[in-house]
């Protein structure tokens, strides 16, 4: 290891660069996986935490991310008729437009049972959540964005509707969820009859499986999941959607560091090459020019991520400043798992350069 | 004293074939090389001298002939056993030194102690103990590319008898050296070769150094006549 980091400190700038580079890879790549874990809770939580045992959709319809179900209130009438149904949560959800003077933004309008709670705000965090027609609960980074405070006022349509509490675990990243009441949300679609799903709860010790073979011969027209399965089928959705995108970006931020660290020790190797060969000639056991690769790999991976772990925190509260929508979430297993995977990576740059040392002859030396 | 050789050349040749042309860099050359002299082969550039250095060393094959090291035939000594060899029992100095720059002398030194398996500290007490006796433990601390020509030829001789090694090859050691320099570093060897009783072999083509060789190898064309001093 002292050979590596004097090969490497010879070249200080060369090095500085080196490091500067795959710093911002491993940044790139910890930023990423963050928002990931952000969007992905984010994305689900109100769906996780709303206590309830079994989601009624309109037929064909899975998830509610990027599903549209409409269902009749006529539905929640017979549901209620089934013997093992405690009870029935009607919850509609609309996209609308939320303005605030001269702001103007798109939420996940959620009008739910105010009397029942279900299928409403997962988590306060300020204020309370709502008890009459003309409140509304914002999501917090969505009231953040747009400088949205507890008493405030906010139009939709043509009714004016006071904030009355903050939640958290509603930012979906590309939107966010507001609350509202029932009435309200079906005021403003301006069709009182309809609905995006119903939440039920079973009775305590009936079966669940019983339960929903019951809804499916008695409400024809929906699906039926239970709270493990819907919970999945949107995880799903979001991952298909979104997943995809953030592991190419992640894959090219690897396939970067990679280039630019077999680069530096490729470079150092041909400058170097004098160097080896006269090890070679002097005894240098098998292992020994491979070893001093591998640990240049190594200690700038290990510097790199030391640094890209300071920059990460600094930049995740900057982005989060600016856009409080873009929701991070760290934990110290994605932390470990990105070390993993820079080390990894790292291997490989030392593999790749290696193929260079065959190439070395002793007699290189009298050249 | 001359018992068992440390090198035999059995009529050695090596043929080098380059652009389809084939060129005999040594010829049929038998030689033994004892412990405790220091034998000088001289020759003008291009005669064969460091083709017989490497051949001594088993860095290349010999094309025809045996090579017998350490009482061994080379051909039958692994890679592996080789790079050992070189490590523990051969020292090398070069006409350009090669020290390695990005190291200070004392790592210098302490990089082939390590090929050599010795302990850290007990190599350490080694490389201070050697650049001391040769008069250079001041510069222990720094890099090759502040030394003087001189004293990086000393350092170059340091690391190559770190090791205690049977035999000790230098190509060109005074070339790139003043005169006085190049005698200081010439009787160094020679005294090396006489108190520590071990093969030195020098290849030169300076004749001011014939003076201090036990034995001197004329060689031209790939071969040699001896002359015994």
């Amino acid at each position: 290891m002292k050979y590596a980091f004097r090969f490497l400190m010879h070249q200080p700038f060369r090095l500085f660069i080196t490091i500067g580079g795959t710093t911002l890879c491993v940044v790139l790549m910890l930023f990423l996986f963050s928002i990931y874990r952000g969007v992905a809770d984010g994305s689900v939580e109100y769906i996780r935490k709303s206590n309830t045992d079994l989601w009624v959709l309109q037929r064909n319809v899975t998830n509610i991310l990027r599903g549209t179900s409409i269902l009749s209130t006529a539905h929640g009438t017979v549901l209620e008729t089934v013997p093992q149904i405690e009870s029935v949560s009607p919850v509609l959800f609309i996209l609308s437009t939320i303005k605030k003077e001269d702001m103007s933004a798109t939420a996940f309008l959620t009008g739910f049972d105010m009397k029942r709670g279900i299928g409403g705000p997962p988590c306060i965090t300020k204020g309370r959540s709502i008890t009459a027609d003309d409140e509304i609960v914002l999501d917090k980074s969505f009231a953040l964005k747009y400088n949205c405070k507890l008493g405030e006022r906010v139009v939709i349509q043509d009714d004016t509707l006071r904030i009355v509490g903050l939640s958290e675990g509603t930012n979906a990243f590309v939107i966010q969820y507001a609350f509202v009441s029932l009435h309200r949300a079906h005021t403003i679609i301006g069709y009182p009859g309809l609905v995006s799903c119903f939440l039920i709860k079973v009775k305590q010790g009936k079966s669940i499986a019983e339960t929903i073979s019951t809804i499916r011969e008695e409400v024809p027209g929906t699906d039926v999941y239970d709270h493990a399965t819907f919970l999945q089928n949107n995880i799903k959705e979001m991952e298909s959607g979104f997943l995809p995108l953030l592991y190419t970006i992640a894959a090219i931020g690897g396939v970067v560091l990679t280039i630019i660290l077999t680069l530096l020790l490729t470079i150092n190797i041909i400058e170097r090459r004098k160097d080896f060969a006269a090890m070679k000639i002097l005894g240098a056991p098998h292992g020994f020019l491979p070893g001093i690769i591998t640990w240049q790999a190594m200690l700038i991976i290990i510097v790199s991520f030391i640094i890209a772990l300071v920059l990460f925190f600094i930049m995740v509260e900057i982005v989060e400043a600016i856009s409080p929508e873009i929701s991070t979430k760290t934990s110290l297993t994605q932390i470990g798992l990105t070390f993993i995977l820079a080390t990894i990576l790292g291997f490989l740059s030392a593999l790749f350069s290696m193929r260079r040392l065959r190439h070395i002859y002793p007699l290189e030396v009298y050249q | 004293m001359k018992n068992v050789p440390v090198v035999q050349l059995c009529d050695v040749s090596k043929l080098y074939l380059t652009d389809g042309h084939t060129t005999q860099a040594v010829r049929n050359i038998s030689l033994s090389f004892y412990s405790g002299e220091l034998i000088l082969v001289l020759g003008p550039s291009g005669s064969g001298k460091t083709t017989m250095l490497n051949i001594i060393a088993g860095l290349i094959e010999p094309t025809a002939g045996n090579v017998i090291i350490f009482e061994k035939m080379l051909g039958q000594y692994s890679d592996i056993e080789r790079q050992k060899i070189r490590a523990k029992y051969i020292g090398f100095i070069f006409q350009t030194f090669m020290l390695i720059d990005a190291l200070t002398v004392l790592e210098n030194i302490l990089l082939v102690l390590q090929f050599t398996g010795t302990a850290p500290r007990e190599a350490r007490m080694r490389a201070l103990e050697i650049l001391n006796q040769l008069n250079i433990g001041h510069l222990s601390t720094r890099y090759p590319g502040l030394l003087s020509q001189g004293e990086k030829q000393r350092v170059a001789i340091a690391r190559a008898i770190a090791n205690d090694g049977m035999l000790l090859l230098a190509d060109e050691p005074t070339a790139s050296l003043e005169s006085i320099q190049g005698f200081q570093i010439i009787e160094l060897l020679h005294l090396f070769a006489k108190e520590k009783n071990k093969c030195v072999v020098v290849a030169s083509h300076d004749t001011r150094i014939v003076q201090f060789a036990d034995r001197v190898l004329r060689l031209t064309d790939g071969e040699y006549f001896k002359e015994d001093l």
